[in-house]
Formats: structure tokens, C-alpha cells, sequence
């Protein structure tokens, strides 16, 4: 079981990894396409911005969903220092719970809102705005199953890997 | 009520060691659920739309320019001509440090990029020189301070757009840059003080003549800042496309020009820029619905009406608001500490007739020097890091930088001209 569950992740999460760097790619050369289009064609494009909206908000909430699995997500942890080996790991848990507590919500609300707006239509392109809505309970979906990875897998309890040097 | 809940238990949430962006997604579900009215769906609506601004774009941009350039070779070329320039005088390599970091704040928007580049390279090299490693750490730390002071700036572009009218983000770029250029000059005076007081040394004397030298093969990545802001200062571009022709260029100077960038390194890090950038946006996106709440909770109000009625003088909310926001940094990141004040103060200020650039620099200068108070601070950590020392031992030599960070801060507050002279004559306002 524990198997399954991990490998499922580990599938969920290179997709998730290769959808983030083409969008990453994409969203700089449309916006390239666009300053082309615009200065030297004197013709611009309508549909960039939201196109490209589109394509950051899936990297934002893709991108928060591997950060939770890689236990990246930045916080204040000068109380988990001041805790004892034992108490820790419970304290952690009691994170954890919280976490998922917010997830819940946010993918039940998100849900609705993404099924609500899916008759409407906005825009250059003229399309609902659930193709952008429809990232956060994607999200959630893939938190969900990596906090079932945590419970099966100590290791997935750690942080992995680095973010955040580039910013701020 | 409703303004209680909210940062009580945002407060709360964030002692107790919760991720930030999940501590204030929770205090607003708790908030939402505790009133009669709001309906839930409001979180996932604010949420999403939080995210959703073509302007914020180029936040992935510039983090992505960055991440190239650091691929690319830059880094090195920049230590060599700040210690041509510098390392001649006692403490030559701790005013490199300062000098170096002026220069790489210009490439990139954010201080943790400059310490996570700079502090690799700079600090066991000071340490190998016979500097203090707490003495490095805290050195290299407050130097990077300089990152999101002087432009490009992520904090300023966000401080830009949540503000819109009033704080053109082209203003506060170019506002930064004398402020940033105070705060080197103030951090190298503390340095070289502390350098003569302890005798460190000084690296290998560049005769001067060569020095023309060292600018022309750095000149590539101190390019960088001025295609940026000339193409928006020009009218010709807006910030987010002026940051994908930094992208464009970085990649263009790495594989070209230090031709030190692979196409097998331009996959892992278009991956991990995705990565920084939902680093900091999923925190903006949960914010967005914090802050609404906030604001109908009519706490803003309140404040700014307390904040009033201590004073009229411009100059005296200015310096209470200082205090506050130096409290503030010492607990918080400075992104969710303006999320969550801008719309409390700007209002405030703006009734007192305060230029809201002005402000701006303030505000975020002021946060940043939260960077490097612990127990937050996120620069003090990357650096001790890198020096091998505890947080301790770098706290006990950080306080004649953060005297010095703090003095500029008073000279920038005092007087607004050296935030907003450069942005008047270049912009021509």
C-alpha cells in the first residue's frame, strides 16, 4: 500500500514538475510575442494577458502543491525548536492537521466556484473563468494526497530541496 | 470582532510554527465561519483573484533573470571588480562584501537570491583572510538588505501594485536607488571602522589604471539595471515586459557572452523559478482574502484614526509609523507585513499629504531591516549558514550594521528629496 501511495505521488509530482517549467517557458515567450507584435509588428495580440494570467495562476497553485510536499512553505519555527524530540513530532502533526483543515475548505469552496462560473464567459479569448478557478481545487486534490503520503511515508515529513533563495 | 479573530489567530498560528500562507488561510476560514453573513466561497473567490494580475507577472520574471544570471557566471565577475575597487582599503574584502551586494541588488529582486549567491562565495573566503565568521555572516547579511532597496524589487513592485494610483512602480524603482546607495556607503563606514579597529587585512592592491578593465568584463551584468529601467523609465515598455527583456538578456549574456550557461541547466531552473515564484504568490493569493476581510472589519479605520489624532505633523506619523513597522519586521516577513498594513496605512498617510513613493521606500526599507532581526530573519539564517557559526554568534556583531541600517532609514524618513529627486528628474515630474 504504502508503495502504491508513494508512487503515485512521485507520478503525480513529475508531471506536476513538468507542467510547471513549460509554463514557466510559455509565459515568457508569449509575453516576448507580445512586445514583438506590439513595437516592431504595431499589431497586438489580445489574447496574452489572458493567457498568460491563466498559465501563473496554475504555477501558483501547482507550485504551492509540490512546495507542501516537499515541506517548503516558509514559517516562524523558533517555537518547534523550543520543544523536546517527543513533543515535536506531535506538534507537527497537530501543523499537519491544520494544513489540512484550510485545504479542505479552500478545495470544497473552490470546487463550487469553479462548477458556479463555469457558464460564464470573459475576456479576449471569450472562455469561463473556471479554466483558471479549476487550479485551486486541482491543488488541493494533489495536498490531499501527499498528506496521506506524509502519514505513510516519515520521510515525506521533511523538508527536501531548496525555494525561496530567489525571492523576496 | 471579526478583526480580532483575524489577527489573533493569524498571530497565533504563526507562533505556533503553522506555514505563513496557511496561518492566514485558516484565521480567514475561522473568521468567515464565525460571521453571520460572508460566505465561505469568498475565500476561494479572493484567493483566486489574488493571483490573477498581469503586473505580477514579473515577479516570475525577474526571480527567472536572476536564477540565469547566477547560472551564468556573473556572480564572479561582480566580486572581481567590487574588489578592485575596494579591497585596497583595511577590510578589503568586507567592503567588497558591501560593494558586491550594491551591484548584484541591481540583477536581482530579492535579498535571499544576492545572500544565497554572494554568502557561497564571500563569506569562507573572509573567513580563509582571518575575519570573524560571525563578523562575515552579519556583514554579508546586512549588505543584502540592499536587494529589494535597490531595483529591480519584488517587494517594491507588489508595494506598487497594491497601492495603484499614487506609487507608479517606475517611481519607486528609481526612488530606491539613492536610499540603496546610503545604505552601502553607511554599512562599509561601519565596516572599515570595525575592519582598522581589528586590524583585517586588505587583498591584493588593482593599480587603478586596470580597473576600466575589471568594468568592462563585469559591464555585461551592470547592463542589466539600466536595460530594465530605461526601456519603462522611455515609456516604451511596462515593468513586466521590461522584465522578460532582462530574462531574454540574462540567458542571451550566459550562453554568449560568459558563455558559462548550459541548455542542460535552463530546465531545472525554469522548474524551480516556478517554485520561488508560488513561494511567494500563494502567500499574496491567501492575503488577498485576509485583507478584504480586514478592511470590512473597519480596523484600518480605526488605526489610522488613532495614528491621527497623536499628530498632524507628517514628519511625526512618519517616525511613529517607523517604530511600529520596526516591531512589526522583527516578527514578520516583510511581504505578509505589507500585505496586511498597506491598506492600513496608506490611507493615513496619504491624509497628511505624505508622497506615496516616498512612503514606499520607507516602508519597505524599514521592513527589510527586519531581514536581519532574529528571530525571523531570513538573511541571518542563510548567512550562519554559510559561515559555519550559530545565530548567536552572529547577532553579537550585528549591531553596528543594523545602526548603521537604521540611521539611513532616519535620513530617508527626514527627508523625502532622497527618495523622490531622482525619480523627478529622470521622469520629468
Amino acid at each position: 500500500m504504502t508503495r502504491i501511495i508513494v508512487s503515485l505521488c512521485n507520478g503525480v509530482t513529475s508531471a506536476a514538475r513538468f507542467f510547471l517549467g513549460s509554463c514557466i517557458a510559455a509565459i515568457v515567450l508569449i509575453t516576448l510575442a507580445a512586445v514583438w507584435w506590439r513595437y516592431i509588428l504595431d499589431n497586438p495580440l489580445s489574447w496574452i494577458e489572458q493567457v498568460s494570467n491563466m498559465l501563473f495562476i496554475w504555477v501558483v497553485f501547482i507550485g504551492a502543491a509540490v512546495l507542501y510536499r516537499q515541506n517548503l512553505h516558509i514559517g516562524v519555527d523558533v517555537f518547534l525548536g523550543m520543544l523536546n524530540d517527543q513533543h515535536r513530532k506531535i506538534w507537527k502533526w497537530v501543523i499537519e492537521i491544520g494544513n489540512l483543515v484550510f485545504i479542505v475548505v479552500l478545495f470544497i469552496f473552490s470546487l463550487k466556484l469553479t462548477i458556479d462560473v463555469l457558464p460564464n464567459t470573459a475576456g479576449a479569448l471569450d472562455i469561463s473563468p473556471a479554466y483558471y478557478y479549476a487550479a485551486s481545487p486541482v491543488a488541493c486534490l494533489m495536498m490531499m494526497l501527499y498528506f496521506i503520503e506524509k502519514i505513510v511515508d516519515p520521510s515525506r515529513r521533511l523538508p527536501e530541496g531548496e525555494a525561496g533563495t530567489g525571492e523576496f | 470582532m471579526l478583526a480580532t479573530i483575524l489577527i489573533g489567530l493569524f498571530f497565533l498560528f504563526i507562533i505556533l510554527a503553522f506555514p505563513i500562507a496557511f496561518a492566514m488561510g485558516l484565521a480567514t476560514v475561522a473568521a468567515i465561519a464565525t460571521h453571520d453573513t460572508i460566505p465561505m466561497t469568498l475565500l476561494a473567490q479572493r484567493t483566486l483573484v489574488g493571483a490573477e494580475s498581469y503586473a505580477l507577472l514579473a515577479i516570475p520574471f525577474f526571480i527567472l533573470a536572476g536564477n540565469l544570471m547566477n547560472g551564468g557566471g556573473l556572480t564572479d565577475q561582480i566580486v572581481r571588480l567590487a574588489m578592485a575597487m575596494v579591497g585596497r582599503f583595511k577590510g578589503g574584502l568586507a567592503l567588497t562584501s558591501v560593494l558586491a551586494a550594491m551591484i548584484f541588488s541591481g540583477l536581482s529582486g530579492s535579498a535571499a537570491a544576492d545572500a544565497s549567491a554572494l554568502g557561497k562565495v564571500l563569506i569562507p573566503t573572509m573567513k580563509k583572510q582571518g575575519y570573524g565568521g560571525g563578523f562575515a555572516a552579519a556583514l554579508m547579511a546586512a549588505a543584502c538588505v540592499n536587494g529589494p532597496i535597490i531595483p529591480p524589487s519584488i517587494p517594491l513592485v507588489i508595494y506598487g501594485l497594491s497601492v495603484g494610483k499614487g506609487a507608479p512602480i517606475i517611481d519607486l524603482f528609481l526612488g530606491g536607488i539613492i536610499p540603496g546607495i546610503l545604505l552601502g556607503i553607511a554599512l562599509m563606514i561601519a565596516a572599515y571602522i570595525i575592519s582598522v579597529k581589528r586590524n583585517y587585512p586588505t587583498t591584493e592592491k588593482v593599480p587603478l589604471r586596470e580597473i576600466p578593465r575589471y568594468i568592462k568584463n563585469a559591464s555585461w551584468g551592470l547592463f542589466m539595471p539600466v536595460i530594465i529601467l530605461s526601456g519603462v523609465v522611455g515609456g516604451i515598455v511596462t515593468v513586466t515586459e521590461s522584465a522578460t527583456i532582462a530574462v531574454l538578456y540574462a540567458a542571451f549574456v550566459g550562453f554568449f557572452i560568459y558563455k558559462e550557461l548550459r541548455l542542460s541547466q535552463i530546465w531545472p531552473i525554469l522548474v524551480q523559478t516556478a517554485l520561488d515564484t508560488a513561494l511567494v504568490m500563494f502567500i499574496i493569493a491567501l492575503s488577498a482574502g485576509f485583507g478584504w476581510l480586514l478592511a470590512v472589519s473597519g480596523l484600518p479605520k480605526q488605526l489610522g484614526a488613532w495614528i491621527a489624532s497623536m499628530s498632524s505633523n507628517p514628519l511625526i506619523i512618519l517616525m511613529l509609523i517607523n517604530v511600529l513597522l520596526l516591531i512589526v519586521g522583527i516578527f514578520m516577513e516583510p511581504l505578509p507585513a505589507m500585505l496586511i498594513l498597506i491598506p492600513v496605512l496608506v490611507p493615513v498617510v496619504s491624509a497628511v499629504g505624505i508622497d506615496l513613493v516616498h512612503f514606499g521606500l520607507v516602508m519597505v526599507f524599514n521592513l527589510c531591516i527586519g531581514l536581519i532581526t532574529p528571530p525571523v530573519g531570513i538573511l541571518l539564517y542563510i548567512c550562519a549558514k554559510f559561515a559555519n557559526v550559530t545565530l548567536e554568534e552572529e547577532s553579537r556583531e550585528l549591531t553596528p550594521f543594523l545602526i548603521a541600517s537604521i540611521v539611513v532609514l532616519i535620513i530617508i524618513t527626514v527627508f523625502p528629496s532622497t527618495v523622490l529627486w531622482l525619480p523627478k528628474v529622470l521622469l520629468g515630474k
